[in-house]
């Protein structure tokens, strides 16, 4: 195995559960966010030595996966009967409570869902957010507060009432 | 920082790193109360993220990988070094005849390289020629005269080898070109796939790829690159 196969590896096996994690929260579709993930990590294969940052990474991954999902939508129209929220993976033997803001978070518009899932998932900050999403960090800030204010009165309260004014999500 | 402001960043990002934010949090037993509540509620969002992915999925990823039959720039450069050797041992002409491939295969192939590389075809200035010139240098190509509209101009691995792979400017939207050295078909062959459209032919001892949306004319394209790219040992 050739250095660039060792670095390969270890990628694979360090970021492929978050990349697909994301590609999930993104698309709520497992067998989507499964192929999403292949292709992003064979994107990054072919184009391995323009990443000279480790560190960057997971943001580079990450951004591919936005780009794959484009790319998948501009092929084939997002079949909306295929988001099943029930079908979100490791249901069995997980805390209600947490069953309970995961599938809160499914349910949140994907403009609100996204920043969000990045900045639990990946640790971004809101700088970073902003530029991953190619949105001002204002922005970012709002969407970030909508989405942790509705999904805290969820946690606290225990009330499914997600009604957050999605004109803007797609 | 006041309350207000205090329990609106700990709506938007509660691991704020600001010591505004922290003196606060000390100096307010009401809002440490609220930070205490919101530490909770992350703990539950961290958990609700991070679910089980399929098994084996990093394996699956790495096996995908050996059979793409791509690799990276770091090999890249390895092969380049290999090729140039060969080059230098038995000549071109004989490197051609030995690397005969199936169309098929490389029709694919050339495919999943534009697929992958989405961002190459996105509009942009046209290169200087000197610029061409110099990313076509290590495959062994160069510029018999200058070739415009080229707005992308790099090199990839095609079947394994060092190839060219340019984007220029066609009359409606952008047509990729693989140059591949060494590589022969026996004359001109269509492809095609759910949205492109294109054709694999010689060109002096080595092949030819140019493929563009569908509709997309590619004759001009394909005279002006035959005309101005020739391989340094031709």
């Amino acid at each position: 195995m050739n250095k660039s196969q060792e670095r390969f590896k270890r990628l694979a096996q360090a970021l492929s559960s978050d990349v697909y994690r994301y590609a999930f929260f993104l698309c709520k579709n497992e067998q989507l966010a499964e192929d999403l993930a292949q292709e992003t990590f064979l994107r990054a294969w072919r184009y391995l030595d323009g990443l000279k940052d480790e560190r960057k990474a997971k943001g580079w991954l990450f951004t591919t996966v936005r780009r794959e999902l484009a790319r998948h939508y501009e092929r084939f129209q997002p079949r909306f009967d295929d988001v099943e929220l029930d079908d979100l993976p490791g249901r069995r033997g997980t805390d209600p409570e947490v069953l309970r803001v995961r599938r809160a978070i499914g349910e949140l518009p994907l403009l609100y869902r996204e920043p969000l899932v990045l900045q639990v998932l990946g640790g971004y900050s809101g700088e970073e957010i902003a530029d991953i999403l190619g949105i001002p960090r204002a922005t970012v800030n709002t969407r970030l507060f909508r989405a942790r204010q509705k999904l805290r009165s969820i946690f606290e309260r225990g009330v499914s009432d997600i009604d957050l004014d999605d004109a803007e999500s797609r | 920082m006041n309350c207000l402001e205090f329990r609106r960043q700990i709506d938007t990002d509660p691991n704020c790193p600001d010591p505004e934010f922290l003196r606060h949090r000390l100096s307010c037993r009401e809002c440490a109360a609220l930070a205490a509540r919101a530490a909770s509620f992350q703990n539950a969002l961290n958990d609700a993220v991070r679910f089980e992915t399929p098994e084996n999925l990093a394996s699956r990823i790495l096996l995908k990988q050996s059979f793409s039959g791509a690799d990276t720039g770091v090999s890249r450069r390895r092969v380049m070094a290999i090729a140039a050797g060969v080059t230098l041992a038995v000549g071109a002409g004989a490197v051609a005849h030995l690397f005969l491939f199936r169309q098929s295969d490389l029709a694919q192939e050339v495919f999943a390289l534009i697929r992958a590389a989405p961002d190459a075809l996105a509009p942009g200035s046209p290169l200087a020629a000197s610029s061409v010139a110099e990313a076509l240098a290590p495959v062994g190509l160069a510029l018999k005269r200058e070739l415009s509209g080229v707005t992308f101009a790099s090199q990839c691995i095609l079947r394994n080898r060092l190839a060219g792979h340019l984007v220029i400017q066609g009359s409606v939207a952008p047509v990729t070109v693989f140059v591949i050295p060494g590589r022969v078909v026996a004359g001109p062959e269509s492809i095609r796939s759910d949205s492109l459209r294109g054709e694999l032919l010689p060109h002096e001892s080595g092949t030819l790829a140019i493929v563009g949306a569908r509709g997309e004319p590619l004759d001009q394209v394909r005279e002006r690159v035959r005309s101005a790219i020739t391989f340094r040992n031709a």
